[in-house]
Protein backbone atom coordinates (compact mmCIF):
# COMPACT_ATOMS: atom_id res chain seq x y z
CA UNK A 1 0.00 0.00 0.00
CA UNK A 2 1.24 3.42 -1.04
CA UNK A 3 1.06 6.61 0.59
CA UNK A 4 -1.89 7.37 -1.93
CA UNK A 5 -3.57 4.65 -1.32
CA UNK A 6 -3.08 4.96 2.47
CA UNK A 7 -4.75 8.21 2.03
CA UNK A 8 -7.62 7.03 0.34
CA UNK A 9 -8.77 4.36 2.50
CA UNK A 10 -7.26 5.09 5.73
CA UNK A 11 -7.55 8.79 6.36
CA UNK A 12 -11.19 9.11 5.70
CA UNK A 13 -11.54 7.05 9.41
CA UNK A 14 -9.78 9.86 10.76
CA UNK A 15 -13.00 11.04 12.94
CA UNK A 16 -13.67 7.33 13.93
CA UNK A 17 -10.61 6.94 15.23
CA UNK A 18 -10.30 10.55 17.17
CA UNK A 19 -14.01 9.86 18.65
CA UNK A 20 -13.03 6.37 19.57
CA UNK A 21 -10.03 8.17 21.60
CA UNK A 22 -11.78 10.66 22.96
CA UNK A 23 -14.53 7.94 24.18
CA UNK A 24 -11.64 6.07 25.77
CA UNK A 25 -9.46 8.22 26.74
CA UNK A 26 -11.86 10.97 27.61
CA UNK A 27 -9.80 13.84 27.07
CA UNK A 28 -10.11 15.86 23.35
CA UNK A 29 -6.46 16.91 23.51
CA UNK A 30 -5.03 13.21 24.23
CA UNK A 31 -7.42 11.85 21.54
CA UNK A 32 -5.77 14.04 19.23
CA UNK A 33 -2.43 13.62 20.25
CA UNK A 34 -3.39 9.43 20.20
CA UNK A 35 -4.64 9.70 16.80
CA UNK A 36 -1.50 10.96 15.05
CA UNK A 37 0.34 8.01 16.97
CA UNK A 38 -2.38 5.75 15.73
CA UNK A 39 -1.79 7.38 11.91
CA UNK A 40 2.04 6.59 12.11
CA UNK A 41 1.59 3.16 13.74
CA UNK A 42 -0.78 2.17 11.19
CA UNK A 43 1.28 3.22 8.17
CA UNK A 44 3.75 1.41 9.57
CA UNK A 45 1.07 -1.91 9.05
CA UNK A 46 0.29 -1.03 5.90
CA UNK A 47 1.19 -4.75 4.50
CA UNK A 48 -1.11 -5.84 7.23
CA UNK A 49 -4.00 -3.55 6.67
CA UNK A 50 -3.75 -4.47 2.78
CA UNK A 51 -4.16 -8.29 4.06
CA UNK A 52 -7.16 -7.57 6.67
CA UNK A 53 -10.70 -8.72 5.72
CA UNK A 54 -12.24 -5.79 7.23
CA UNK A 55 -9.94 -2.16 6.90
CA UNK A 56 -12.10 -0.51 9.66
CA UNK A 57 -11.94 -2.92 12.22
CA UNK A 58 -8.34 -3.32 12.04
CA UNK A 59 -8.07 0.29 12.45
CA UNK A 60 -10.23 0.77 14.81
CA UNK A 61 -8.49 -2.36 16.87
CA UNK A 62 -5.67 -0.87 16.40
CA UNK A 63 -6.84 2.50 17.68
CA UNK A 64 -8.43 1.00 20.86
CA UNK A 65 -4.61 -1.15 21.67
CA UNK A 66 -3.11 2.19 21.49
CA UNK A 67 -5.45 3.98 24.01
CA UNK A 68 -5.81 1.22 26.27
CA UNK A 69 -2.27 1.33 26.59
CA UNK A 70 -1.83 5.17 26.95
CA UNK A 71 -4.55 4.75 29.24
CA UNK A 72 -2.44 2.48 31.56
CA UNK A 73 0.37 4.92 31.84
CA UNK A 74 -2.97 7.75 32.45
CA UNK A 75 -3.16 5.25 35.30
CA UNK A 76 -0.48 5.45 36.60
CA UNK A 77 -0.68 9.02 37.12
CA UNK A 78 -4.25 8.98 39.14
CA UNK A 79 -6.63 8.93 35.69
CA UNK A 80 -9.68 7.88 37.40
CA UNK A 81 -12.22 5.54 35.66
CA UNK A 82 -15.25 4.14 37.02
CA UNK A 83 -15.15 0.55 37.33
CA UNK A 84 -18.52 -1.57 37.74
CA UNK A 85 -17.75 -1.86 41.45
CA UNK A 86 -17.82 1.55 42.33
CA UNK A 87 -20.20 2.70 39.90
CA UNK A 88 -23.26 1.36 41.73
CA UNK A 89 -22.12 2.50 45.18
CA UNK A 90 -21.30 5.62 43.81
CA UNK A 91 -23.77 8.62 43.30
CA UNK A 92 -21.37 11.35 42.64
CA UNK A 93 -21.07 10.33 38.88
CA UNK A 94 -24.34 11.19 38.68
CA UNK A 95 -23.99 14.16 40.66
CA UNK A 96 -21.29 15.71 38.85
CA UNK A 97 -23.37 15.87 35.81
CA UNK A 98 -26.61 17.23 37.68
CA UNK A 99 -26.31 20.77 36.36
CA UNK A 100 -25.90 19.75 33.03
CA UNK A 101 -28.83 19.21 30.64
CA UNK A 102 -29.81 15.82 29.81
CA UNK A 103 -27.90 15.40 26.27
CA UNK A 104 -24.21 15.92 28.35
CA UNK A 105 -25.72 14.34 30.93
CA UNK A 106 -25.64 10.94 28.24
CA UNK A 107 -22.43 12.04 27.34
CA UNK A 108 -20.79 12.28 30.60
CA UNK A 109 -22.49 9.47 31.87
CA UNK A 110 -20.95 7.29 28.75
CA UNK A 111 -17.97 8.63 29.38
CA UNK A 112 -18.12 7.03 33.37
CA UNK A 113 -18.92 3.57 32.15
CA UNK A 114 -16.36 0.53 32.58
CA UNK A 115 -14.04 0.66 29.25
CA UNK A 116 -15.49 -2.27 27.67
CA UNK A 117 -18.96 -0.97 28.07
CA UNK A 118 -17.90 2.12 26.60
CA UNK A 119 -16.40 0.85 24.12
CA UNK A 120 -18.93 -1.33 23.18
CA UNK A 121 -21.75 1.46 23.00
CA UNK A 122 -19.58 3.71 21.30
CA UNK A 123 -18.63 1.04 18.40
CA UNK A 124 -22.61 0.12 18.29
CA UNK A 125 -24.79 3.41 19.01
CA UNK A 126 -21.99 6.08 17.55
CA UNK A 127 -19.87 3.66 14.95
CA UNK A 128 -23.06 1.96 14.03
CA UNK A 129 -20.99 -0.99 13.88
CA UNK A 130 -22.35 -5.15 13.44
CA UNK A 131 -21.75 -7.15 16.30
CA UNK A 132 -19.56 -9.30 14.08
CA UNK A 133 -16.93 -6.09 13.93
CA UNK A 134 -17.03 -5.20 17.77
CA UNK A 135 -15.65 -8.76 18.55
CA UNK A 136 -13.27 -8.13 15.79
CA UNK A 137 -12.09 -4.85 17.52
CA UNK A 138 -12.63 -6.08 21.37
CA UNK A 139 -11.75 -9.91 20.94
CA UNK A 140 -15.22 -10.40 22.67
CA UNK A 141 -17.82 -12.97 21.90
CA UNK A 142 -21.03 -11.47 20.64
CA UNK A 143 -22.35 -13.02 23.60
CA UNK A 144 -20.32 -10.93 25.98
CA UNK A 145 -20.88 -7.74 23.52
CA UNK A 146 -24.67 -8.36 23.90
CA UNK A 147 -24.38 -8.20 28.21
CA UNK A 148 -21.80 -5.55 27.80
CA UNK A 149 -24.02 -3.12 25.63
CA UNK A 150 -27.24 -3.70 27.69
CA UNK A 151 -25.74 -2.91 30.89
CA UNK A 152 -24.56 0.45 29.12
CA UNK A 153 -28.18 1.37 28.48
CA UNK A 154 -29.48 -0.04 31.30
CA UNK A 155 -27.32 2.64 33.01
CA UNK A 156 -28.68 5.32 30.49
CA UNK A 157 -32.06 3.92 31.12
CA UNK A 158 -31.95 5.03 34.56
CA UNK A 159 -30.32 8.39 34.13
CA UNK A 160 -33.73 8.66 32.54
CA UNK A 161 -36.06 7.18 34.63
CA UNK A 162 -34.84 9.54 37.52
CA UNK A 163 -33.22 6.99 39.47
CA UNK A 164 -30.30 8.60 40.34
CA UNK A 165 -30.68 11.91 39.71
CA UNK B 1 -44.35 3.79 14.29
CA UNK B 2 -46.62 1.96 16.94
CA UNK B 3 -44.48 -0.76 17.97
CA UNK B 4 -41.63 2.23 19.74
CA UNK B 5 -41.96 0.77 23.02
CA UNK B 6 -41.22 -2.64 22.26
CA UNK B 7 -38.66 -2.09 20.29
CA UNK B 8 -36.73 0.80 23.22
CA UNK B 9 -37.14 -2.45 25.32
CA UNK B 10 -35.31 -4.39 22.83
CA UNK B 11 -32.86 -1.94 21.82
CA UNK B 12 -31.88 -1.62 25.80
CA UNK B 13 -31.84 -5.18 26.04
CA UNK B 14 -29.61 -4.94 23.37
CA UNK B 15 -31.34 -7.36 21.09
CA UNK B 16 -32.22 -4.99 18.19
CA UNK B 17 -30.24 -5.11 14.75
CA UNK B 18 -28.86 -1.97 13.29
CA UNK B 19 -31.88 -1.72 11.23
CA UNK B 20 -34.18 -1.27 14.12
CA UNK B 21 -31.73 0.53 15.78
CA UNK B 22 -31.58 3.29 12.77
CA UNK B 23 -35.73 3.14 12.72
CA UNK B 24 -35.38 4.12 16.91
CA UNK B 25 -32.98 6.69 15.61
CA UNK B 26 -34.98 8.23 12.61
CA UNK B 27 -37.92 8.15 15.08
CA UNK B 28 -36.79 10.57 18.08
CA UNK B 29 -34.52 12.36 16.02
CA UNK B 30 -37.15 13.65 13.27
CA UNK B 31 -40.61 12.34 14.10
CA UNK B 32 -43.24 13.05 16.45
CA UNK B 33 -42.14 11.88 19.33
CA UNK B 34 -44.90 10.81 22.39
CA UNK B 35 -44.65 12.87 25.64
CA UNK B 36 -44.11 9.38 27.77
CA UNK B 37 -41.43 8.70 25.48
CA UNK B 38 -39.92 12.07 25.27
CA UNK B 39 -36.85 12.26 27.69
CA UNK B 40 -35.40 10.00 26.12
CA UNK B 41 -35.31 11.79 22.80
CA UNK B 42 -31.85 13.21 24.66
CA UNK B 43 -30.55 9.97 24.25
CA UNK B 44 -30.60 9.62 20.86
CA UNK B 45 -29.82 13.59 20.32
CA UNK B 46 -26.68 12.97 22.27
CA UNK B 47 -25.37 10.12 20.60
CA UNK B 48 -26.48 12.03 17.22
CA UNK B 49 -24.14 14.76 18.59
CA UNK B 50 -21.21 12.54 19.76
CA UNK B 51 -21.33 10.90 15.75
CA UNK B 52 -20.67 14.58 14.77
CA UNK B 53 -17.61 15.00 17.21
CA UNK B 54 -14.15 15.28 14.85
CA UNK B 55 -11.15 16.62 14.49
CA UNK B 56 -10.22 20.18 15.67
CA UNK B 57 -7.35 20.45 13.73
CA UNK B 58 -7.88 21.65 10.39
CA UNK B 59 -4.38 20.17 9.14
CA UNK B 60 -3.94 17.22 10.03
CA UNK B 61 -4.24 15.53 6.65
CA UNK B 62 -1.42 17.98 5.63
CA UNK B 63 0.59 17.20 8.97
CA UNK B 64 0.27 13.79 8.43
CA UNK B 65 1.27 13.46 4.92
CA UNK B 66 4.40 15.70 5.96
CA UNK B 67 4.87 13.11 8.37
CA UNK B 68 4.43 10.30 6.58
CA UNK B 69 6.67 11.67 3.40
CA UNK B 70 9.21 12.74 6.51
CA UNK B 71 9.38 8.98 7.46
CA UNK B 72 9.10 6.96 4.32
CA UNK B 73 12.07 9.31 3.03
CA UNK B 74 13.44 8.61 6.59
CA UNK B 75 13.46 4.73 6.00
CA UNK B 76 15.23 5.41 2.55
CA UNK B 77 17.70 7.27 3.83
CA UNK B 78 18.23 4.69 6.34
CA UNK B 79 18.81 2.17 3.59
CA UNK B 80 20.74 4.09 1.42
CA UNK B 81 23.08 5.33 4.79
CA UNK B 82 23.25 0.92 5.64
CA UNK B 83 24.20 0.12 2.36
CA UNK B 84 26.92 3.17 2.03
CA UNK B 85 27.93 1.92 5.67
CA UNK B 86 28.27 -1.81 4.46
CA UNK B 87 29.95 -1.09 1.20
CA UNK B 88 32.60 1.00 2.73
CA UNK B 89 33.03 -1.33 5.73
CA UNK B 90 33.55 -4.24 2.83
CA UNK B 91 36.13 -1.64 0.91
CA UNK B 92 37.66 -1.44 4.15
CA UNK B 93 37.77 -4.85 5.17
CA UNK B 94 39.49 -5.53 1.55
CA UNK B 95 41.97 -2.98 2.19
CA UNK B 96 42.89 -4.15 5.65
CA UNK B 97 43.38 -7.66 4.21
CA UNK B 98 45.43 -6.39 1.19
CA UNK B 99 47.63 -4.25 3.45
CA UNK B 100 48.67 -6.52 5.92
CA UNK B 101 49.47 -9.16 2.72
CA UNK B 102 51.53 -6.94 1.26
CA UNK B 103 53.17 -6.28 4.50
CA UNK B 104 54.32 -10.32 5.11
CA UNK B 105 55.58 -9.92 0.99
CA UNK B 106 59.10 -8.34 1.31
CA UNK B 107 62.46 -8.50 0.80
CA UNK B 108 65.33 -7.19 2.95
CA UNK B 109 68.23 -6.22 0.76
CA UNK B 110 71.16 -4.80 2.17
CA UNK B 111 69.41 -4.17 5.43
CA UNK B 112 66.77 -2.24 3.67
CA UNK B 113 62.86 -3.79 3.35
CA UNK B 114 61.93 -3.99 -0.11
CA UNK B 115 57.85 -4.06 -0.16
CA UNK B 116 57.20 -3.16 -4.23
CA UNK B 117 57.37 -6.52 -5.92
CA UNK B 118 58.70 -4.79 -8.99
CA UNK B 119 61.25 -3.51 -7.67
CA UNK B 120 62.47 -6.73 -5.49
CA UNK B 121 61.95 -8.58 -8.69
CA UNK B 122 64.72 -6.10 -10.43
CA UNK B 123 67.15 -6.47 -7.52
CA UNK B 124 66.37 -10.63 -7.62
CA UNK B 125 67.22 -10.62 -11.19
CA UNK B 126 70.45 -8.42 -11.16
CA UNK B 127 71.49 -10.45 -8.13
CA UNK B 128 70.87 -13.96 -9.80
CA UNK B 129 72.60 -12.86 -13.07
CA UNK B 130 75.63 -11.58 -10.68
CA UNK B 131 75.02 -15.28 -9.04
CA UNK B 132 75.30 -16.66 -12.43
CA UNK B 133 78.29 -14.62 -13.64
CA UNK B 134 80.21 -15.84 -10.70
CA UNK B 135 79.32 -19.04 -10.78
CA UNK B 136 80.39 -19.47 -14.18
CA UNK B 137 83.84 -17.74 -13.58
CA UNK B 138 84.13 -20.25 -10.53
CA UNK B 139 83.04 -23.41 -12.82
CA UNK B 140 86.02 -22.22 -15.44
CA UNK B 141 88.46 -22.09 -12.63
CA UNK B 142 87.47 -25.56 -11.34
CA UNK B 143 87.78 -27.08 -15.00
CA UNK B 144 91.24 -25.67 -14.50
CA UNK B 145 91.93 -27.53 -11.61
CA UNK B 146 90.17 -30.73 -13.08
CA UNK B 147 92.65 -30.42 -16.27
CA UNK B 148 96.00 -30.38 -14.01
CA UNK B 149 94.48 -33.18 -11.86
CA UNK B 150 94.10 -35.31 -14.73
CA UNK B 151 97.88 -34.59 -15.86
CA UNK B 152 98.99 -35.20 -12.31
CA UNK B 153 97.33 -38.43 -12.89
CA UNK B 154 99.15 -39.43 -15.73
CA UNK B 155 102.45 -38.37 -14.53
CA UNK B 156 101.10 -40.96 -11.51
CA UNK B 157 100.53 -43.99 -13.37
CA UNK B 158 104.04 -43.28 -15.23
CA UNK B 159 105.61 -43.71 -11.68
CA UNK B 160 103.49 -46.23 -10.81
CA UNK B 161 104.29 -48.04 -14.08
CA UNK B 162 108.09 -47.78 -13.68
CA UNK B 163 108.01 -48.77 -10.27
CA UNK B 164 106.43 -52.05 -10.13
CA UNK B 165 106.98 -53.64 -13.66
CA UNK B 166 110.00 -51.60 -15.43
CA UNK B 167 107.97 -52.73 -18.51
CA UNK B 168 107.78 -50.08 -21.52
CA UNK B 169 104.70 -50.19 -23.19
CA UNK B 170 103.92 -46.84 -24.56
CA UNK B 171 101.04 -47.58 -26.64
CA UNK B 172 99.37 -48.92 -23.75
CA UNK B 173 100.29 -45.93 -21.38
CA UNK B 174 99.13 -43.37 -24.46
CA UNK B 175 96.13 -44.99 -24.75
CA UNK B 176 95.51 -44.32 -21.39
CA UNK B 177 96.63 -40.80 -21.30
CA UNK B 178 94.10 -40.58 -24.18
CA UNK B 179 91.28 -41.78 -22.63
CA UNK B 180 92.20 -39.72 -19.31
CA UNK B 181 91.73 -37.25 -21.33
CA UNK B 182 88.72 -37.87 -22.42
Amino acid sequence: MDLQQFEIKILPLKNNIYRLAKALLGNATFAEDAVQDIYLKLWGQRDQIERAENIRAFCFQLARNHCLDRLRVLKRNDFQELTDDNFSKERSPYEQVEQQDLVEKVKQLIALLPEQQRTVIHLRDIEDLEFDEIAQITGLTENAIKVNLSRARQRIRELFNGESI
Amino acid sequence: MNNVETLLQKYFDAETSLQEEALLKNYFLTGDVSKSLEKYRYLFVSLRDQRKECLSDLHFDRSLHAKLIHKRHSLVHHVVLWSTAVAASFFLALGCVYYIESQNNYMIVNGQRINDPEKALMIAATKLHLVTGNFNSSLAQVEKFGRVGKHLSVVALFQQHDTLSNSNDSVTIKETITKNEN
